[in-house]
């Protein structure tokens, strides 16, 4: 009897694994090779404005601006407060766009951002708001050209001198 | 049997059109820019009430509102424009809305402390002046120019609105900060 039971584990066991082992994966494998990736040097960069303080990363693809503020229920703007140049014989479209800003974002009434072929002369594409998180829409930028990004700020009026906001913005280049 | 190869052929004008579509995918780079931190700073340059017209200054003295009554020529002066500092700073006065303003035969609105400028000017009903010219704001803390309503006449009664930005620019840039005064004309 003995001997019986432990005739039934066994063959428990053996369907049991036979059940794990036709449930596993089948697998195919196919290769894709990308070949060679190369780094170009950038045709659209970054340029520090007269206006702000501005670090640049390597190779100017990254910005960072400063030093910019504001007064309590007054707007400020910085006509050149940095600038985006096509170094390429070729237009290229490029399209700002908010990426995020934290800090007491509660505290300020807008933030926009436009981009003018000369500081003061003509806007092109639209006006990005950081309060709202939207973008300037595609623009064409010429070959061999620079134009300025001027940025408008307004806290609320009873925001304090201890306030501040960080912003981050993405410049897309085609 | 036509209409199953009419069928075929637009499956076809189909498929062709998106692998079109397909291999023209965008290629494009992302660069990004960060503005950290943007600060709120003390006002450098406030507004004050002048002594004459009757005027509200709002929280933190960056923005106004002044009225003046037309049976009244001459308002010197309605606002006070003090630095807070011992930068120099340039300021000028422009329209950048108004309402009912058909009613006033004139107005000059200008900037003195001592010397005067006008910056705006109302002639028969129309702005006829929108900006005015750079004008100095010394450095040093208490330091004041005045702004003053003159030449004022209405045809009718009736309440009219300017609503003017006092620039006040950071000397040889292009950074200013703009504040907003209302005039209210009875």
């Amino acid at each position: 009897m003995a001997n019986r039971k432990s005739l039934d584990l066994i063959v428990l066991l053996v369907i049991s694994m036979l059940v794990v082992t036709a449930s596993a994966a089948i697998y195919n494998y196919m290769y894709l090779e990308a070949s060679s990736i190369g780094a170009e040097a950038p045709l659209v960069k970054f340029v520090s404005g007269s206006d702000a303080t501005s670090t640049l990363g390597t190779n100017d693809t990254y910005a960072k601006i400063t030093d910019m503020a504001g007064w309590p229920n007054a707007t400020r703007v910085y006509e050149d407060a940095l600038r985006i140049e096509n170094l390429d014989g070729d237009l290229h479209s490029c399209e700002l766009m908010f990426d995020s800003w934290d800090g007491d974002i509660s505290n300020v009434t807008y933030i926009y951002v436009k981009i003018f072929n000369t500081v003061g002369e003509t806007q092109q594409g639209s006006t990005l708001s950081v309060t709202t998180g939207n973008s300037t829409g595609t623009f064409d930028l010429p070959a061999s050209t620079t134009w300025y990004v001027q940025w408008e700020i307004k806290w609320d009026g009873g925001a304090l001198s201890t306030y501040t906001v960080d912003v981050t913005l993405m410049l897309k280049v085609s | 049997m036509e209409d199953k190869h009419m069928n075929f052929a637009f499956l076809y004008v189909v498929l062709f059109v998106i692998l079109v579509v397909s291999v023209n995918g965008s290629v494009w780079n992302n660069s990004y820019s960060q503005a950290l931190p943007i600060s709120c700073e003390t006002p450098n340059v406030i507004l004050q009430q002048g002594t004459v017209g009757s005027s509200t200054i709002y929280t933190n003295s960056t923005s106004a509102k002044v009225s003046v009554d037309s049976t009244t020529e001459t308002y010197d002066y309605v606002l006070k424009v003090v630095n807070q500092v011992a930068d120099d700073w340039t300021i000028n006065l422009q329209v950048y809305d108004s309402s009912n303003i058909s009613r006033l035969s004139s107005l000059n609105i200008s900037l003195h402390d001592g010397a005067s400028s006008n910056q705006i000017a109302i002639s028969g009903g129309s702005v006829i002046k929108s900006e005015g010219e750079s004008y100095n704001l010394p450095g040093g803390l208490g330091s004041i120019i005045y702004i003053t309503v003159s030449n004022l006449q209405a045809s009718t009664s009736g309440t009219s609105y300017l609503h003017v930005y006092l620039k006040i620019l950071v000397p040889d840039t292009f950074t200013y900060s703009l504040y907003m005064i209302t005039f209210e004309i009875t």
